[in-house]
């Protein structure tokens, strides 16, 4: 208790020196936890940006179906499955799709394209699908047209359509039959070619089934959880709750397995710089905390000539470095949560915008999270704690007389 | 086939009749005199067998000479009126839903018609094995007292998937009963068997075809429900015009 207390009065009696490193030590704990903020809230904002778009946080199919998708490989969405996952309170929504492709005619103009049959209002709550609408109206606000459908942008071009006008569908019908069929723009969605949607024709659930010839089957159920980490967890759960060996659930990371991947043989790579980072930190502290003990090293000589014990020579020099790293880590806090909570909402936008694995980026941000604040807290006070041994040997073992005269 | 798809793909796959001498010459001779009329009028179901679905759809099957054939389905509903008429080696079909007639391109011959094991080629080639291939008879591997055996081999300039194609035909009434295609490499890959023969327009024909393919596991079975040889219609309905009319 002692220590404790010189520790803390050393540190008020030379308050400008204990600014000055204080401030240099949480300069180092702001850059590592806002460092880890942006690498984190990146990686965070990617899955967010690929299953809020897209794939949802889990998704059922036939088993299969994943490996090889196959217009036959389907299943029936039966009410006992309906009720339990509008019921689970951990999922917030759910949508049932279907997926095919065609040969599209439009006047001498055709083209194949990749078909996506979506309950329009279901869909709108998994992912934003109603945002992807650039022109014309969405699914659900076209109850008056017979087979309406959303054109993606790059077909849109190639078939040079415009809204309203009626396209000619042929495909294979799941009783092999050929599917043949007019469907109507309603509206366009993707804003330019290079979207992965421009090249996609979204129709209803109800027309792809009926033209499809599919009944009431479907290929595909997309839920949406409260958090994405929870992904995992919450597909094992349903594969064991539904006990039924015909589906397949499975989260965003085996859906989206190349993009998943790529995501983490990029974090791999990033630890390099998070690990200089980390160099660049505890050298700060080291220097810091040298400077701080060195240039004492007089008074340590003075202390140990008037008969203080080596021990309590040490163990205040290691205490006080540590309360010092501490309290700037505190004081450091406010600073990273509040730049991190800061880019996590407005972000850093990248111009122009990359494509990784399959998803555009076009700006980075921050995450607040418990990692972000208390691993870079832990390892600036870590490395205080044990760069201090060094100066507090060494001013421990000091000939008084020695130590008195260097100044 | 001559007249529908299915007598067609039936005369294409043999023609045969009750020929005098039993030359390979002689028996295709025969049999093209025995299925091929000026004219037929046919209607057929054709019940397709698959591992993901299974389907019977019913058709109505126009013939006139060698060369032109008009299919038209009848059911089920949502296929009602959809046609496929063939004119000399070419084919189009016809989407009644969407009023478009779409040409079968050279690159699709060897797709599945409608779904079922037959292929397009299979329509458009039914009258031209004799001219394609290489006949010989042989003798039958498992009987040769009750059947003869044609071994057809594709000529040099012949454009297609078969290596070998073998017809296996009662001696005692000149029926074809079995008919088999291999690949290049002598491999099995679809077999037509021929059942049900009885009197039909005035001629005994096998009234059911059942079509295998070994690969994947599915069937096409086409019974004929009725068929007249001497039909009376307007040459016209083998036209572009007519095909678009329902």
């Amino acid at each position: 208790m002692l220590t404790l207390r010189l520790a803390f009065r050393n540190l008020l009696r030379h308050k400008s020196r204990s600014l000055l490193c204080g401030l240099s030590m949480m300069g180092a704990y702001v850059l590592f936890s806002i460092s880890l903020g942006f690498s984190d809230g990146s990686y965070g904002s990617l899955i967010r940006m690929l299953t809020d778009t897209h794939s949802g946080h889990v998704q059922i199919h036939s088993q299969g179906y994943l490996e090889r998708p196959s217009l036959f490989r389907n299943f029936i969405l039966y009410p006992a499955l309906k009720n339990q996952l509008t019921a689970d309170p951990e999922i917030e929504a759910w949508s049932a799709r279907v997926f095919s492709s065609a040969l599209i005619f439009r006047e001498n103009k055709s083209t194949i394209a990749r078909l996506m049959a979506i309950d329009p209002e279901q869909e709108a709550q998994v992912t934003t699908m109603r945002e992807k609408v650039q022109d014309g109206e969405y699914l659900s606000e076209a109850a008056d047209v017979t087979n309406p459908i959303l054109l993606g942008r790059h077909l849109q071009k190639l078939l040079q359509a415009k809204l309203g006008e009626t396209l000619i569908f042929i495909g294979q019908g799941a009783d092999g039959s050929i599917a043949n069929d007019l469907f109507t723009v309603v509206g366009i969605v993707g804003k330019s070619s290079a979207d992965a949607e421009s090249r996609m024709i979204y129709m209803t659930l109800e027309s792809a089934q009926e033209f499809l010839s599919l009944g009431e089957r479907i290929h595909e159920v997309a839920l949406r959880l409260e958090n994405y980490s929870e992904a995992r967890r919450k597909a094992a759960y349903l594969q064991n709750y539904l006990k039924a060996k015909e589906l397949d659930v499975q989260p965003w990371q085996v859906v989206e397995e190349q993009f998943y991947k790529a995501m983490l043989a990029d974090q791999q790579g990033n630890w390099i710089t998070q690990a200089i980072i980390m160099l660049i930190v505890g050298l700060v502290v080291l220097i810091t905390v040298l400077m701080n003990t060195f240039e004492r090293r007089h008074e340590y000589g003075l202390l140990l000539a008037l008969g203080t014990s080596p021990g309590f020579i040490f163990r205040s020099i290691i205490v006080e470095m540590t309360m010092l790293s501490g309290l700037s880590v505190i004081v450091g806090l406010f600073f990273s949560s509040g730049l991190n909570w800061y880019f996590s909402i407005n972000g850093i936008a990248i111009e122009p915008p990359m494509e990784y694995g399959g998803v555009v980026f076009s700006a980075i941000s921050s995450e607040v999270s418990l990692f972000v604040m208390f691993v870079p807290a832990g390892f600036t006070i870590g490395v205080a704690f044990l760069v201090a041994f060094f100066p507090a040997i060494k001013s421990a073992r000091a000939v008084p007389i020695e130590a008195m005269r260097e100044n | 086939m001559k007249q529908i798809f299915g007598i067609a793909i039936f005369v294409f796959v043999f023609p045969f009749s009750v020929p005098a001498e039993t030359s390979v010459e002689g028996l295709l001779d025969k049999v093209d005199r025995l299925y091929r009329s000026d004219s037929s009028h046919a209607t057929m179901e054709m019940k397709i067998v698959t591992e993901n679905w299974e389907r019977t759809t019913v058709m109505e099957v126009w013939s006139r000479g060698m060369n032109d054939t008009l299919i038209k389905i009848l059911s089920p509903r949502k296929d009602k009126g959809i046609k496929t008429l063939k004119l000399g080696n070419q084919m189009w079909n016809y989407f009644p839903k969407i009023n478009k007639v779409l040409k079968v391109p050279p690159s699709m011959m060897m797709n599945s018609w409608m779904g079922s094991d037959f292929t397009n080629d299979d329509l458009v080639k039914e009258n031209t094995l004799a001219e394609d291939y290489h006949a010989k008879l042989e003798e039958h591997p498992s009987d040769p007292n009750q059947f003869y055996f044609i071994v057809l081999r594709p000529k040099n300039e012949t454009v297609t998937v078969w290596g070998k194609i073998s017809i296996s035909i009662r001696r005692q009434d000149f029926m074809p009963v079995e008919q088999i295609y291999y690949n290049e490499d002598g491999e099995k890959k679809r077999v037509m068997e021929f059942s049900g023969i009885q009197q039909m327009g005035g001629k005994m024909i096998p009234a059911v075809m059942e079509m295998r393919t070994l690969n994947k596991n599915s069937r096409t079975l086409i019974r004929y429900k009725s068929i007249d040889f001497k039909p009376v219609f307007s040459k016209s309905i083998f036209s572009f015009s007519q095909l678009r009319r329902k």
